[in-house]
C-alpha cells in the first residue's frame, strides 16, 4: 500500500531523485538493439532430455549401457617385440535395439603403412634445415609394420565375417543379437611392437643400450569392443591419433606370458603371486599391503633390481591379472624393475566401510632416487584427494609404472616418464614433473576411467576435469606449489590469440590442445569455483555430477546440466561464453563518476555555491580601475538592494522553508539528510566478449579497502556495456576491476581508476625480479659443496 | 624440389618427439617509449627448446644440465626472432636473460628499434626445421581489446607490424583522477 506523503516531502524526495541520476538519459534509441544475448539459454541446441538422459543432468530410468567382458591370454616374444594373443569375448546387448554386427577397435592399425592417420598427416617444414633424427623418425614411422594382423574371428569356432576399416573391424552375427541377448566370439591377432626411440605412441618398447635390457608398456594392445550408446549409435569414429578413447565397462581375465625374469604390472589384482614372484617377494608384497604402514615397501630392490638386469631368462612365465568392471586394460614388463607397494584404506575404515587399495611403483634404477622418494607417494596422495572431490576411490590397486611413454592413463595403472638425470639429481621441474604427471595420470582413474566419457569425441571431458582436480591435490602437496594452468591469468596468452577453437570441438579438430583440452577447461573450472559459485556449491555439484556419472557414460550437457541443477547457478551464459566461444575476458573499467547529494539547508548550499563560483579573477583594467575614485562612495544615497545583494544568498524564506521541511522529516529521513554520502557511477565495457561477474576492489580516502562483487548477470540486458552504483560514507581514491586477478581479464591496464598505474608487463616482472633462473640447482649445490 | 642441410641437421637429436606434436611458442612484445628498445619475452614448453637447441647445435642440449645454455639461447634467439626496421636494416639483438619454471620456459631479450616500429616488421622462425608442425603466435602487450596477435608458421616467417592494431604505440594511460564530485543537487 502507497502511503501518503505531504505536497513538501514529495518535493524533496523529488529533488534527491534527480540528484542521483546523474547525466541527462539519453535519447531514446533510432534503430532497434541488435545486442548478443549473452544469457540465452542453452536448452535450445543441448540434446533434448529423453528417457536415457533427464533434463537434471542425471541419467534417466531408461538409462542403458553395453557391457563386454574379456578373457585374454598373450605372450610377448622379447627378442622380436612380438605380441601374440587371443582372446574369448562376452558381448552383452543391453540396449533396446537388436544389433546385426558389432564393432571391434584396432587402434594398433595407426601405425600401420599406408593408415588413415598417416595420410593425414602435414608435411613438416623443411625450411632452415632438418635433423637427422628428425628425418629418421619420419623414415622409421613410415617404414614400421605396424599394425595388428588378425588371425581368426570366430565363434563357438565357427568363422564370422569380419571387415577392417583402418582402425576399425566390422564383425558381421550369424544371427540378430536381440535386447538382453548375450554373444560370444573368439579373436586371434598378433602386432610388432614399436621401438620408443622410432615410432612414438601410447605404448612402446624402450631400448637401454647399456645393458641391453627392455622396458614395454603395451596399451591397446587388443582387439576390443567399440561403444554403443544411445547418443551416437556405434562409436566407430576413426582412430587419428588425438581423439582417444571410448570403451565399454566390463571383466577382464588376462594371462601374459613373458621371459620368467620379467617383472609385470598390469590392470587389476595379481591372481598366481605363488607362481611368479619368489618367495621373499610373496611376503614382502603380504607385508606392504597391510593397512598402517607409514609408507612404501621395496618389493623388488634396487640391488635385485641391478642383479636381473644381467640374467638370462631360462623360460617363461605366465602372470595372471583379474581386473572387474574396467573400460580397459594396460600392462608393463621388464627385468628392469623396482617395486614398491603402499597398502592402503579407501572408505570409512573406522565405520567398516570401504576397502584395501594396493598403491605400487614400478620403475628402473635409471629412476632413482626420484621414483622411490615419489612416485607412491603421489599415487596415495592422488587417492585422498581426488576421493574428496568426487568418491571413494572403487578399485583394489593403482600403479604408477617408468617406461618411455611420457604420461598416459588406464584403469589401475599408469605410465609416467620423467626420470633424474645420470648422476642423480634433477631439477624442480623434473620433480614436479614427476609429482604433477603421477597425480594427473592417476587422477584418470576418476576421469574418464570411471566417470566414462567419450575421449574420441571430447578431450575436455577427461582432461579439464582431471587437471581441475590435479591442480587441487597439487595444492594440497606442499605450501608454495604452483601448477602452470591453476591461476586465471595463466590461460590469458591462450585465449587472446587468434590459434584456437571452441573447446567444445571434437578432439581430433582441436588448434593448441593442451591449452584447449587442458588447461582452458580447467582454468573455467577454477574460476566457477571461485569466484562465480564459490566453494561449496561448486564442490557439492561437482561431486553430485562424478556420483550420477559413475561407472556410466556422460556428454557435455550431462556435466553441464548437473552443474546447474545441483547449485541453483543458471551457468549457460558461462557455458556458452567460455566451452562454445573463443571469446576473452577483458572488461574495461571506462568511466567513474562521482555525486553528492545537494545539501537541502539553502544557508550551507550558499556557502557551497559560493565555493563554487570562487573569486573572479582580477584583470589588467580592474587593477588600474580599482584606484579611480567612485560616485557612489562619494554620493552613498545612491546604494540600494543591489548593492549588497547575493543572486546566491539563501533568501528568508527558503531558510523558513527548509525549518519546515526538516521539522516534518522522519528519523529515517533525517539519517539521509544529515549523512549525504558519496556516489560513484562505474561504467564498464566488454571489450573481450566474455561476460564475467565484475569484482571492484575499493581504496578508500583513510586507506581502507574493500571489495564489491557484482554477479555476472548484471550483464543480462546488455552484454556490452553496463554501468553499476558503488554508495561510500568515505570519499574513494581507487577503484580496481579484478583486484585479485580471478578472471582472466586478458588487459589488465584498464581495470583501474584513476589509470596512474599499468600492470608490469612479464618482461618488466623478470627485470624485476633481477636475473636469470637456473636448471638444476641440485647439482650445483653438491658441485658447489665439493669444492 | 630441395632442401638444405644446415649445420643443425648434423644434429643426433635425442628428444623424443611425437609425429603429431605441434610445436609452438608464444611471444609478448612491448615497445619501451623511454629506451626506444622492443621488450621481448618469448615462451616455450621445455621439449620444443630442447629440440630446437639440438638440432641448432649438433649435440644433446639439456635445458636443465646445459653449462652454456645462456649463450646457445642467445645465439638461438638472434639468429631466430628479428625485428625488421623501416630502412631495411635488422635491430640490434640485447640479450636480457631466461626463466625456468616447471612446465615454461621464458627468455627475454630486447630488439633497439630506435623509438618507433612504424614500417617495421618481424621475421619469426623460432622452432622453424624441427620436422614437425610449428606455430609462434607473437602478441602486442597493453593492445587493449581484441585479439592482438600475429601468427608465423612454415608459410609465414615473415610479418608487417600494423600500427593501426596499437602496435608500437605507446598507449598513455589515460589520465583521470577522482578529485572533485559532481553535486549536482547543489544546481538550482
Amino acid at each position: 500500500m502507497v502511503q501518503p506523503v505531504n505536497p513538501s516531502k514529495s518535493q524533496l524526495l523529488v529533488l534527491l531523485c534527480l540528484c542521483f541520476s546523474g547525466l541527462p538519459q539519453a535519447a531514446p534509441a533510432q534503430e532497434k538493439q541488435q545486442r548478443p544475448d549473452a544469457f540465452r539459454q542453452l536448452d535450445e541446441i543441448w540434446p533434448t532430455p529423453n528417457g536415457e538422459r533427464r533434463a537434471s543432468g542425471a541419467p534417466g530410468a531408461a538409462y542403458w549401457q553395453q557391457r563386454v567382458d574379456y578373457q585374454i591370454e598373450l605372450a610377448l616374444q622379447e627378442d622380436t617385440r612380438q605380441i601374440v594373443g587371443s582372446e574369448h569375448i562376452t558381448y552383452h546387448n543391453q540396449s533396446p535395439d537388436t544389433l546385426r554386427y558389432l564393432w571391434v577397435q584396432l587402434e594398433n592399425n595407426r601405425m600401420r603403412p599406408g593408415s588413415m592417420s598417416e595420410r593425414i598427416q602435414g608435411p613438416p617444414s623443411f625450411d632452415g634445415g632438418m635433423s637427422l633424427e628428425s628425418l629418421k623418425r619420419r623414415r622409421a614411422a613410415a617404414a614400421f609394420d605396424g599394425g595388428m594382423n588378425i588371425l581368426d574371428v570366430s565363434s563357438n569356432h565357427h568363422p564370422l565375417h569380419f571387415v577392417i576399416n583402418d582402425t576399425m573391424m566390422r564383425v558381421d552375427l550369424p544371427a540378430p543379437l536381440r535386447s538382453g541377448e548375450d554373444f560370444e566370439l573368439d579373436i586371434a591377432w598378433s602386432f610388432i611392437i614399436n621401438r620408443s626411440d622410432e615410432v612414438g605412441g601410447r605404448a612402446a618398447a624402450e631400448w637401454f643400450q647399456e645393458d641391453g635390457n627392455w622396458i614395454f608398456e603395451l596399451a591397446h594392445w587388443f582387439p576390443r569392443l567399440a561403444v554403443y550408446d544411445d547418443v551416437n549409435g556405434w562409436q566407430n569414429k576413426q582412430f587419428l591419433g588425438s581423439g582417444e578413447f571410448a570403451l565399454e565397462f566390463g571383466d577382464y581375465d588376462v594371462r601374459i606370458t613373458v621371459p620368467n625374469d620379467h617383472i609385470v604390472a598390469a590392470s587389476g589384482v595379481l591372481q598366481n603371486p605363488s607362481e611368479v614372484l619368489s618367495a621373499a617377494q610373496q611376503q614382502r608384497l603380504a607385508q606392504a599391503q597391510q593397512i598402517g604402514n607409514a609408507g612404501p615397501t621395496m618389493i623388488v630392490t634396487l640391488e635385485e633390481a641391478t642383479a636381473n638386469e644381467s640374467s638370462k631368462p631360462s623360460g617363461t612365465k605366465t602372470w595372471h591379472f583379474r581386473a572387474d568392471n574396467v573400460r580397459d586394460f594396460a600392462w608393463a614388463s621388464s627385468r628392469k624393475f623396482l617395486w614398491d607397494c603402499w597398502g592402503i584404506w579407501s572408505g570409512d575404515q573406522a565405520l567398516g566401510e570401504g576397502h584395501a587399495v594396493a598403491a605400487m611403483s614400478f620403475w628402473p634404477k635409471e629412476g632413482e632416487p626420484l621414483w622411490s622418494k615419489y612416485s607412491t607417494h603421489a599415487v596415495v596422495h592422488t587417492l585422498e584427494v581426488y576421493s574428496r572431490y568426487t568418491f571413494e576411490y572403487p578399485y583394489p590397486t593403482a600403479i604408477s609404472v617408468n617406461g618411455p611413454v611420457g604420461g598416459m592413463e588406464y584403469p589401475m595403472i599408469c605410465f609416467n616418464g620423467p626420470r633424474p638425470d645420470q648422476d642423480g639429481t634433477y631439477s624442480r621441474r623434473t620433480k614436479y614433473g614427476l609429482i604433477g604427471v603421477v597425480i594427473h595420470e592417476v587422477g584418470h582413474n576418476y576421469f574418464p576411467m570411471i566417470v566414462n566419457s567419450d575421449e574420441r569425441q571430447w578431450g575436455w571431458m577427461d582432461e579439464g576435469l582431471n587437471t581441475f582436480v590435479q591442480y587441487l591435490a597439487e595444492m594440497e602437496w606442499e605450501e608454495g606449489h604452483t601448477g602452470r594452468w591453476g591461476q586465471p591469468e595463466g590461460i590469458v596468452g591462450y585465449m587472446v590469440s587468434a590459434e584456437q577453437v571452441p573447446i567444445m570441438t571434437n578432439a581430433d579438430s582441436l588448434l593448441s590442445s593442451g591449452n584447449n583440452a587442458y588447461g582452458k577447461p580447467m582454468t573455467a573450472l577454477n574460476i566457477l569455483r571461485e569466484t562465480v559459485m564459490g566453494r561449496e556449491l561448486f564442490d557439492f555439484a561437482f561431486a553430485e555430477y562424478a556420483r550420477r556419472w559413475k561407472f556410466k557414460h556422460p556428454k557435455p550437457a550431462d556435466f553441464f546440466r548437473t552443474m546447474e541443477d545441483a547449485s541453483a547457478v543458471d551457468l549457460d551464459w558461462f557455458w556458452h561464453g567460455w566451452f562454445y566461444t573463443t571469446d576473452h575476458v577483458d572488461i574495461a573499467l571506462t568511466d567513474v563518476k562521482w555525486y553528492q547529494p545537494g545539501p537541502l539547508d539553502p544557508q550551507v548550499k550558499s556557502e557551497l555555491n559560493k565555493q563554487a563560483r570562487g573569486n573572479p579573477a582580477e584583470t589588467l583594467q580592474h587593477r588600474r580601475n580599482a584606484p579611480l575614485a567612485k560616485r557612489a562612495d562619494v554620493y552613498p544615497e545612491l546604494r540600494d538592494f543591489y548593492d549588497s545583494y547575493d543572486p546566491l544568498d539563501a533568501t528568508i524564506a527558503e531558510k523558513r522553508a527548509f525549518e519546515r521541511l526538516y521539522a516534518s522529516l522522519e528519523d529515517w529521513e533525517h539519517t539521509i539528510v544529515d549523512n549525504p554520502q558519496n556516489y560513484y557511477v562505474l561504467e564498464f565495457e566488454n571489450l573481450g566478449g566474455l561476460v564475467m561477474p565484475i569484482l571492484i576492489g575499493v581504496l578508500y580516502a583513510d586507506g581502507s579497502t574493500g571489495l564489491r562483487r557484482i554477479p555476472a548477470e548484471i550483464w543480462r540486458r546488455n552484454s556490452e556495456t553496463v554501468k553499476t552504483l558503488v554508495i561510500t560514507e568515505q570519499p574513494v581514491v581507487r577503484f580496481t576491476l579484478d583486484p585479485r586477478l580471478e578472471t582472466a581479464d586478458a588487459d589488465v591496464s584498464n581495470n583501474l581508476w584513476p589509470r596512474e598505474q599499468l600492470q608490469p608487463s612479464r618482461f618488466d616482472l623478470f627485470r624485476a625480479k633481477g636475473g636469470s633462473s637456473r636448471g638444476n640447482p641440485m647439482r650445483d649445490s653438491l658441485q658447489e659443496d665439493k669444492q | 624440389m630441395s632442401f638444405r642441410f644446415s649445420l643443425a641437421a648434423l644434429a643426433l637429436a635425442l628428444i623424443s618427439m611425437s609425429m603429431h606434436h605441434v610445436l609452438a611458442t608464444s611471444v609478448e612484445i612491448e615497445l619501451d617509449s623511454e629506451s626506444g628498445k622492443l621488450e621481448v619475452a618469448v615462451f616455450f614448453t621445455p621439449r620444443d627448446l630442447e629440440a630446437a637447441l639440438t638440432a641448432a647445435n649438433g649435440r644433446a642440449i639439456r635445458l636443465d644440465k646445459e653449462d652454456k645454455l645462456e649463450q646457445l639461447l642467445e645465439t638461438y634467439l638472434d639468429a631466430n626472432f628479428d625485428l625488421l626496421l623501416a630502412d631495411g636494416s635488422t635491430a640490434t639483438f640485447l640479450w636480457v636473460g631466461q626463466e625456468s619454471e616447471l612446465r615454461d620456459f621464458w627468455v627475454y631479450f630486447e630488439l633497439d628499434a630506435q623509438g618507433s616500429l612504424k614500417g617495421c616488421s618481424i621475421q619469426n622462425t623460432l622452432l622453424a626445421g624441427l620436422g614437425a608442425e610449428y606455430i609462434s603466435t607473437v602478441t602486442m602487450a597493453k593492445a587493449g581489446g581484441g585479439k592482438r596477435s600475429l601468427r608465423f608458421d612454415g608459410h609465414q616467417k615473415k610479418l608487417q607490424l600494423d600500427e593501426t592494431q596499437g602496435v608500437g604505440d605507446d598507449h598513455p594511460a589515460e589520465s583521470s583522477s577522482i578529485t572533485h564530485p559532481e553535486s549536482v543537487g547543489a544546481a538550482r
